[in-house]
């Protein structure tokens, strides 16, 4: 099983299970930090993710961003502890209420981007067109999900190239005018979306033929199938985040 | 199988006819080859017959085109597919899947195939073309020439009568362009099939013995079996004269260009060379040679600081690559990639040619003078106002040399220049090379074809496997590469190639 957006095959417990249930986990887990005001669950949620993408082999210190995301939560804390000074004094200027905000902004932050990431590492964008057809989605645009990703890596090694041969004829991006610098970044552009409409029309010059959209069905070879795991997964899930949210209410 | 009757077409685009008066038949079970200079419709002409030029373009068209005796000059693209398959250029745009069975199902699932039939079509064509150890692996990590070996793969699995590709070696190194003409043979053998090929290197084909078509003119000037392709032609197919290969040996020694000692390239923290060591002198041509994938653009990009390059020394004339920035490093040096479309940034054809020497502070007036002389020789001179994406693709490459060396260089980078390019600019490309060469400016070309090495340039570095496999004049490098398992990457010289004037 390949992952959407890593291009890496992988095959943990957590790739094998259903895309519709990670599809859910990720919106349900969205919905719980947004709806929970609980510093606590955002937290609970943040560590909940770690451990999955630990399982799904991409371990904390392996992760793509992980720098910035640090950096977002921990700014998001000091900005939230700082504006909030009403509330009990724990440390220096610290208050109870300034840390809980700064926890609830930053739990709800990282929740969002590490279920995101879980999500696309250890979901394989074939199947995860397949489930989406069998919602009703027309398979053209499941299909569109699918080039997109097939077609990012050729798309960010042709702006890679694009950039050099600009830098090789003596443009800097790290001196001169911020207008000038403007101008040239604007200049990549040109030859990335001539490339972009090429390559597309290119492509879809192949798919019509080879028979894409002859009919308004297509059959699949490895139809997915929704297993007892993926129930009882799905069902543990669902329980779990009604239990976060009354707990929220009444604690 | 398919005919041409006074076809044309025109994109809505353009003022002038791509194809015009198009008359043709390709009988059931041939195979063709068709030829010509960039942009003169060959590939125009195979999507007119996969019905694909008024499905994906807007345009005006005269005559008819039959398929298996039923006209498709208006039809949409499913009327030819199933009955044609098509394998483009670019092997990354031939796929719409990640993966490569997924690939390989791809139109039988949009056939609505029953899954017993298509996995039955799947062993078919993966035992043809040998791609079991392929058939679970992700495209993304395929070499091209794997690439191309699926994409016929999955055209071929659903069954085509007519099986069309477009220049489908252009991409490859020599041993996988073998490697597809072989699968080509075999495949012609087994399965009684049309196979039309649109190609610039014909020698490639010569085991498939095709029928060649000319188009010049946007139209077929010239039609024959492969056995009886006039002298005439063949020199107009392959102008280069044979045995035109400059002088290998330097009278004097020329002042040290390059060095690099015990030197590492990396990309994204991965090893692409290593512990390489190599010194290249003012007015040496050198050709980087290689496997897809051994490195050669990465040595090239390295030399200008774009990636990372570490070793004992790494020099460029006075500068310390490593310590140096692009700017400093490319002040002197001109780089020129494969795809002529992505080094173009100015509106005018003009402002395209003194871009780097204004970037680089170089006098204005002189650097205008000197382009209008360059564009004046390189036929450009009428287009100057024009922009540059107006420009046909031998063209736009012309434009891209003059631009890259007009700030006065001392090294000039090549990234594959002949790929898609026509004998015509091929030999302009050749005489631009040796003249540069005469003004002691070093040029250094990753490039495939052992033929174009000889006819330009004086010494081989061939990279393999992280290293340094080969580094000696051009005869001797042949020697040591035939004796190395590399025979594809040399001239093979048969007795029925000497009669090619390319040769």
């Amino acid at each position: 099983m390949a992952s959407a957006l890593t291009n890496i095959k992988f095959t943990t417990s957590l790739h094998r299970l259903h895309p519709l249930v990670k599809l859910i986990w990720l919106v349900g887990t969205t919905l719980t930090v947004f709806i929970c005001s609980h510093p606590l669950i955002g937290v609970l949620i943040v560590i909940a993710s770690l451990i999955g993408l630990w399982i799904a082999q991409r371990p904390p210190w392996r992760l793509g961003g992980r720098r910035l995301y640090l950096l977002l939560a921990v700014s998001l804390l000091t900005v939230n502890i700082w504006a909030f000074r009403q509330g009990d004094k724990i440390f220096g200027p610290i208050t109870n209420v300034g840390l809980g905000r700064g926890v609830l902004a930053a739990g709800r932050i990282l929740s969002v981007i590490l279920v995101s990431q879980l999500f696309v590492i250890t979901t394989d964008a074939a199947s995860l067109g397949q489930s989406l057809i069998a919602l009703g989605l027309p398979y053209r645009w499941s299909f569109a999900l699918i080039t997109a990703l097939r077609l990012e890596p050729l798309f960010h090694y042709e702006a890679n190239l694009i950039y050099w041969a600009q830098r090789v004829r003596g443009v800097r991006y790290d001196s001169g005018p911020l207008r000038r610098r403007w101008l040239m970044m604007s200049k990549l552009l040109l030859p990335l979306l001539v490339s972009i409409l090429r390559t597309a029309t290119t492509l879809s010059a192949t798919m019509e033929n080879r028979s894409f959209g002859l009919y308004r069905r297509r059959t699949s070879r490895r139809p997915l199938s929704f297993k007892t795991i993926d129930a009882v997964v799905l069902l543990s899930s669902l329980v779990v985040f009604a239990v976060l949210i009354i707990w929220n209410f009444y604690a | 199988m398919i005919r041409f009757e006074d076809y044309g077409w025109r994109f809505e685009s353009n003022e002038e006819w791509t194809l015009q008066d198009i008359n043709l038949e390709i009988r059931p079970h041939e195979i063709v080859a068709i030829t010509g200079a960039s942009g003169c419709g060959k590939s125009t002409l195979a999507l007119a017959v996969a019905a694909l030029l008024n499905t994906c373009h807007v345009g005006q068209t005269h005559g008819a085109v039959y398929l298996k005796g039923r006209e498709i000059t208006q039809a949409h693209a499913q009327a030819a597919a199933g009955v044609v398959g098509l394998v483009q250029q670019n092997p990354d745009v031939n796929f719409a899947t990640l993966e490569v069975e997924d690939e390989l199902t791809f139109a039988l699932e949009n056939r609505c195939l029953e899954s017993l039939e298509i996995d039955r079509r799947i062993q078919e064509v993966i035992e043809l073309l040998e791609l079991e150890p392929l058939r679970n692996r992700l495209i993304a990590t395929l070499s091209e020439g794997q690439k191309q070996r699926v994409a016929v793969a999955a055209a071929l699995a659903a069954h085509p009568q007519v099986l069309i590709l477009d220049e489908p070696t252009a991409h490859l190194d020599p041993g996988a362009t073998d490697c597809i003409i072989h699968t080509l043979h075999e495949l012609v053998q087994k399965r009684s099939m049309t196979v039309v090929i649109i190609e610039q290197k014909l020698i490639p084909l010569r085991h498939l013995k095709p029928r060649i078509i000319l188009i010049s003119n946007h139209t077929i000037t010239a039609d024959y079996p492969w056995a009886d392709i006039p002298d005439t032609l063949k020199k107009e197919l392959c102008p280069i004269p044979y045995s035109s290969g400059v002088p290998q040996t330097f009278t004097q020694k020329a002042p040290l260009e390059i060095k690099l000692v015990n030197s590492t390239v990396r990309r994204e923290s991965h090893k692409i060379l290593d512990n390489i060591s190599l010194q290249i002198k003012q007015g040496e041509i050198v050709a980087l040679m290689g496997p897809n994938g051994s490195g050669k653009s990465s040595l090239l990009l390295s030399l200008l600081g774009l990636i990372d390059l570490q070793g004992d020394i790494a020099c460029l004339g006075q500068k310390d690559i490593m310590s140096c920035s692009t700017f400093q490093l490319s002040e002197q040096t001109g780089l020129v990639f494969q795809n002529p479309d992505h080094q173009l940034f100015a509106d005018t054809v003009m402002k395209e040619v003194t871009f780097a020497g204004q970037n680089f502070g170089r006098d204005e007036e002189h650097i205008r003078t000197r382009a209008e002389e360059k564009l004046q020789l390189v036929g450009l001179g009428t287009y100057r106002n024009e922009h540059p994406y107006r420009l046909s693709y031998g063209q736009k490459r012309r434009l891209n040399v003059i631009a890259a060396i007009l700030h006065d260089i001392e090294l000039l980078l090549l990234d594959e220049p002949f790929v898609g390019q026509d004998p015509q600019n091929i030999k302009w490309l050749i005489s631009m090379t040796r003249q540069l060469s005469t003004q002691q400016v070093a040029v250094i070309m990753v490039i495939h074809d052992p033929y174009l090495v000889e006819a330009c340039c004086n010494r081989v570095i061939f990279l393999e496997s992280r290293r340094v496999l080969v580094d000696a004049p051009v005869s001797e490098a042949w020697e040591t590469l035939r004796q190395s398992d590399y025979a594809a990457y040399t001239p093979v010289v048969t007795a029925e190639e000497k009669t090619w004037p390319l040769l």
